[in-house]
């Protein structure tokens, strides 16, 4: 992890954080142009960009591998004690290992797609409240 | 094993170890002071950091000994 500038820090977060969201809307375009790969990549890709906004907003830090990604995750839900924001976050990322093998259906990423969605919903809550103060 | 820290780089080193491990001190932001007091002849380390992911960051300071490397005493000093 790589520490950022302060004065950066509200910045780069907010970035992040429109990114998740334009990722998130991609989502549902593949889904209604019924691709699930792209779909299930487009969440993952929501779902990283909030975590890297989160850990930007928080910790001014600049989350840079994939093993991080598990780090934040188990760490937020262990000082949230919020057991969701994991197991939200594994279904991300089988979505995110499935366009590399394809097993999942379009429906299969759809039930996904409703716990993931309230996942960059609580990760965006916390990242506005940080950048807030 | 004691040992005697003779620059501020040593002072730092021990007292980032020891927040880490004693202080449950997960993310270590900045070193804002550094300094040896004259009188007691301890290395002084202020520095910020935080125990959490959504904790916000903290003021700590460290003593640490200098004949000994032995941290005498930290505390967090913002609330």
């Amino acid at each position: 992890m790589t520490l950022t500038e302060p004065i950066e820090r509200k910045e780069r977060a907010r970035a992040y954080l429109d990114q998740s969201r334009e990722y998130f809307e991609n989502a549902y375009n593949a889904f209604r142009d019924g691709n699930p790969e792209k779909a299930g990549e487009f969440l993952w890709g929501s779902v990283a960009t909030a975590l890297k906004a989160l850990a930007m907003a928080k910790k001014w830090i600049e989350v840079r591998s994939h093993s991080q990604f598990w780090d934040i995750a188990r760490e937020l839900t262990r000082e949230t004690e919020d057991t969701s924001i994991y197991e939200s976050y594994k279904k991300a990322n089988s979505l995110h290992s499935n366009s590399y093998d394809s097993r999942l259906s379009l429906d299969d990423i759809k039930n996904s797609s409703k716990k993931i969605a309230e996942l960059v919903k609580k990760l965006m809550n916390l990242t506005e409240d940080a950048i807030k103060n | 094993m004691s040992q005697a820290v003779s620059d501020a780089r040593k002072a730092i080193e021990i007292a980032r170890d020891y927040a880490t491990r004693s202080m449950r001190v997960s993310y270590w932001q900045d070193v804002l002071e550094v300094e040896i007091d004259k009188e007691t002849n301890d290395w002084k380390v202020i520095f910020t950091a935080s125990p959490g992911l959504i904790d916000p960051y903290y003021k700590y300071e460290i003593f640490v000994d200098s004949k000994t490397g032995i941290v005498k005493e930290a505390r967090r000093i913002e609330q």
